[in-house]
């Protein structure tokens, strides 16, 4: 069992026993091979439900997505709101607590009203790499050994020991923070090597056709169905009524017209500057295996090489799009007076 | 919207291929203060540029939405423009610097999905420039001519 | 005729003029999906990723076309092109039968027309399952992986398992025994040893779907067994807890082959356009939101409660069915691991609070 597991527990029940939460958001053991699944334990169900509570190579999710709802006010006022905000412990990633100071910034939640136990992730497991690996072998059981390596068990007693590195979600093998900066209270434990940003992917496409980068994205999101996975499991996707709901100005319509699903797609991933962790949520929640990354890490890119701002810890630095830079460049503008080139 | 700027940007009522030859439908959305006046003056001043364009006057570039440009292109025209004023002179002080990073943002993420370059485009033009805002006009153009009918965003609807 | 032997390598010659659906590798990453016209027809899989009623509900529907000018309304998409299944899986198959039952016309009489068009001029031939998934719990539904309800034949694939192996092609309605007389050419005769042989294998496989996933109920044996325990906790504490992880993603709705609410709008371009049937979810919030702003089901507990609600109580008193077979797709493509068979288990005992920790 991973040690981070104990700890978690230890701090969870002492944040409880100290009156200091009156929720905690972890992880637990899924009901399927391959998966850990968000807990949620109230302050009234007393000592040993932390005892659920685990960390493994599967808490990939990213629990920021779940505090936006325990802090809005309704009607949108503060001075009306008559319940107490929770006081939520929340077992965080880097990525999570990205993802919470972006929320922060955005006055979507309380960071006051937050106590954040970072962990230092060692990266997760990737389940679509690890089935591909066992050509689509039903997976029974699966286990992490002291070495590394992930052992599984397939339909027709076949075994599998699979390298974790291996396996690891793309995200994670070009995470540049692993380590939760800020966190309130850190869980002792190593942090994966900070990997390269994964650029490189970005610029190997850039480098292609028009036409080949059209056709790319024209397939990949012929197979949206429009369910919303992506939006919903976005943490920084938190808006009431989302452009794409939109009726009084309809935008785009509700089927899977292919030019509604890449307007949809454009404008969510666009929406997403200066704010997305490259958590992977969307990816991960695609019940089709939408190459969404692609166009995340674009986004995150551009923000990043264009206005040098990359949504870390700090939570005073203002959104980039809320703000202007005199040094802005005008690179994109079409200038008459200029020749072409 | 108005069922007048609803009209303006249906390009397939007003897409013309008269006698087999395809003219380009290009939406240009011109902040009032600055580009707006320019185009106006270019206008009196009897400055020629293609009749391929319709004009959707805002206050400020500010308030252009990327998903302004999105609608049109799935609505079917061939190019969109957006002109706001200078870096520095805008009528509110600091819409069109705000706009700025939106808009090269949106440039580079339209180019990266594989939407041609030509077809939305981005430029400041004064209230004094009518004869840049023609020129700008007639290079737009231009170049959405040379890339063609719009196809990969348009949206069927029968 | 009641049954027939079919060289694999034959199937796609039961196409005949109309279109024909077979599992295949989809395009994108290869998982397997319903394909027209597959280069390759696969054997060795579980389920197919998108269920069959995307064949019969389309994600995106016409339902009529006008124009200002004239208010023209076209029936039903002209004639649907009749289509020949081949190689669902008895639960989706099964799945046709319960929306039939919510479709046709017994459902207080309101017969949806586009449905049943295309349910009249569709063949569908399902394919029992060898060994199902752990996700599998068709048997706790009332259904089997050789089940019969929904497809007009039933194919079984026969010993040695080959690609260039043999099919059982049983007849399960008048339309099964036609097709199968009218493609008589292709089939030899089945003896009983043959027969035995199949049912065995089937009994195996039911009998392991069983042991993997006990959830202590059988609609099959009783069809409000969850009804009569659910609805009086309809208020029950014990809906918080369950639903707390939903992210109101939509993908169980989606992804089940029996979850059918759809919405219609019109998409016009100024006087002309069409009206459109899509696929809509209840975990989506608008879902119920009046138009004065009020929404009946303001949370995620009390919408994900309506669609367990809706499968297991509420469509078994409209349509004498239960709104599920056991496919497990919502288990595997929810992004928070929510199990449906945990809410089953909870509710099969109405005292004992039983919540997978």
């Amino acid at each position: 069992m991973d040690p981070r597991t104990s700890e978690i527990r230890k701090i969870a029940q002492s944040l409880f026993a100290e009156g200091k939460i009156d929720l905690f958001l972890g992880f637990q053991q899924g009901t399927l091979p391959l998966r850990a699944r968000p807990c949620f334990i109230r302050a009234r169900e007393g000592a040993g439900a932390v005892d659920r509570l685990i960390w493994d190579s599967f808490c990939a999710n990213n629990l920021a997505a779940y505090l936006p709802k325990y802090y809005e006010n309704q009607p949108a006022r503060p001075k009306k709101r008559d319940k107490p905000y929770p006081r939520i412990g929340i077992a965080a990633k880097a990525c999570d607590l990205r993802s919470i100071v972006a929320l922060t910034k955005e006055r979507q939640v309380r960071r006051e009203s937050l106590v954040v136990v970072g962990v230092p992730c060692r990266g997760m497991i990737d389940t679509r790499k690890v089935e591909a690996a066992v050509a689509a072998q039903e997976i029974l059981h699966h286990e992490e050994s002291e070495g590394g390596t992930l052992e599984l068990t397939t339909c027709g007693a076949g075994t599998h020991s699979l390298p974790r590195e291996q396996v690891l979600q793309d995200c994670c093998l070009e995470c540049r923070y692993p380590v939760p900066e800020g966190a309130d209270i850190l869980v002792p434990g190593e942090a994966r090597k900070p990997g390269d940003g994964g650029y490189g992917r970005i610029r190997e496409f850039e480098s292609k056709t028009l036409e080949q980068r059209w056709e790319h994205f024209r397939v990949e999101l012929s197979r949206c169905i429009r369910c919303n996975a992506c939006r919903q499991a976005c943490p920084t996707c938190w808006c009431k009524e989302c452009f794409a709901e939109q009726t009084n100005l309809k935008w785009i319509g509700a089927g899977t017209d292919p030019s509604d699903k890449m307007f949809f797609q454009i404008i969510r991933i666009f929406h997403q500057a200066g704010r997305c962790v490259e958590c992977d949520a969307c990816y991960r929640a695609c019940p089709m295996g939408i190459d969404l990354r692609l166009y995340t890490k674009k986004i995150v890119k551009d923000v990043e090489e264009v206005f040098g701002f990359l949504p870390v810890f700090d939570a005073e630095e203002l959104p980039p799009l809320a703000t202007f830079g005199e040094k802005d460049g005008d690179f994109f503008i079409t200038d008459p007076d200029k020749e072409k080139g | 919207m108005s069922e007048t700027v609803a009209k303006t940007i249906h390009a397939e009522e007003l897409s013309t291929v008269e006698g087999g030859e395809w003219h380009p439908i290009i939406v240009a959305f011109l902040c009032n203060w600055c580009s707006y006046a320019g185009a106006d003056l270019a206008g009196v001043s009897r400055l020629q540029y293609g009749p391929n364009v319709r004009i959707v006057r805002v206050p400020c570039s500010a308030r252009i939405n990327p998903q302004f440009i999105m609608k049109a292109l799935q609505n079917g025209v061939d190019g969109v423009l957006v002109s706001g004023c200078h870096p520095g002179d805008c009528h509110y002080i600091s819409g069109n610097l705000v706009a700025r990073r939106k808009f090269a943002l949106t440039k580079k993420f339209l180019e990266f999905v594989g939407v041609e370059p030509e077809r939305v485009q981005f430029s400041w033009v004064s209230a004094s420039e009518g004869r840049r805002f023609s020129d700008l006009m007639n290079r737009v153009i231009a170049d959405v001519r040379r890339v063609g009918p719009a196809k990969r965003l348009k949206k069927e609807v029968s | 005729m009641d049954r027939g032997i079919i060289r694999k390598s034959d199937i796609p010659k039961l196409a005949g003029r109309g279109r024909f659906y077979a599992p295949g590798r989809s395009l994108g990453d290869g998982s397997c999906e319903l394909v027209e016209n597959p280069a390759e027809i696969v054997y060795d899989f579980s389920n197919v990723r998108v269920p069959l009623k995307q064949l019969f509900l389309p994600q995106t529907e016409v339902l009529c076309t006008y124009d200002f000018d004239q208010v023209t309304e076209v029936s039903i998409p002209a004639e649907p092109i009749p289509i020949l299944v081949f190689g669902c899986r008895p639960c989706d198959a099964r799945a046709l039968s319960q929306l039939d039952a919510v479709f046709g016309p017994e459902n207080k009489g309101y017969a949806d027309p586009y449905f049943l068009k295309r349910r009249e001029s569709s063949v569908v031939i399902s394919l029992a399952c060898n060994s199902p998934c752990p996700t599998c719990f068709c048997t706790a539904m009332g259904g089997g992986p050789a089940g019969t309800e929904g497809a007009d034949l039933l194919a079984r694939e026969l010993a040695p398992l080959a690609s260039d192996g043999a099919l059982l092609l049983e007849a399960l309605s008048d339309k099964g025994r036609d097709f199968l007389k009218s493609h008589g050419s292709l089939l030899t005769e089945a003896g009983p040893e043959v027969l035995e042989e199949a049912k065995k294998s089937s009994a195996a496989a039911e009998a392991a779907v069983r042991k993997a996933n006990d959830l202590g109920v059988d609609l099959g044996a009783d069809l409000s067994a969850l009804k009569k325990h659910m609805d009086p906790l309809f208020d029950d504490e014990r809906w918080e807890e369950l639903t707390a992880s939903c992210v109101g993603c939509g993908s169980c709705t989606y992804l089940c082959p029996t979850c059918h609410c759809f919405d219609i709008a019109d998409e016009s371009r100024l006087y002309k356009g069409q009206r459109i049937r899509t696929w809509d979810s209840c975990q989506f919030p608008l879902f119920t939101k009046h138009a004065s702003g009020h929404n009946p089901r303001k949370t995620k507990r009390e919408r994900l409660r309506q669609r367990f609600m809706h499968k297991f109580s509420y469509a078994v008193e409209n349509t004498g069915a239960a709104l599920c077979v056991g496919c497990g797709r919502c288990i595997t493509g929810c992004p928070v691991n929510l199990d449906i068979r945990d809410v089953i288990r909870s509710f099969v005992k109405e005292t004992t609070r039983e919540i997978a920790s």
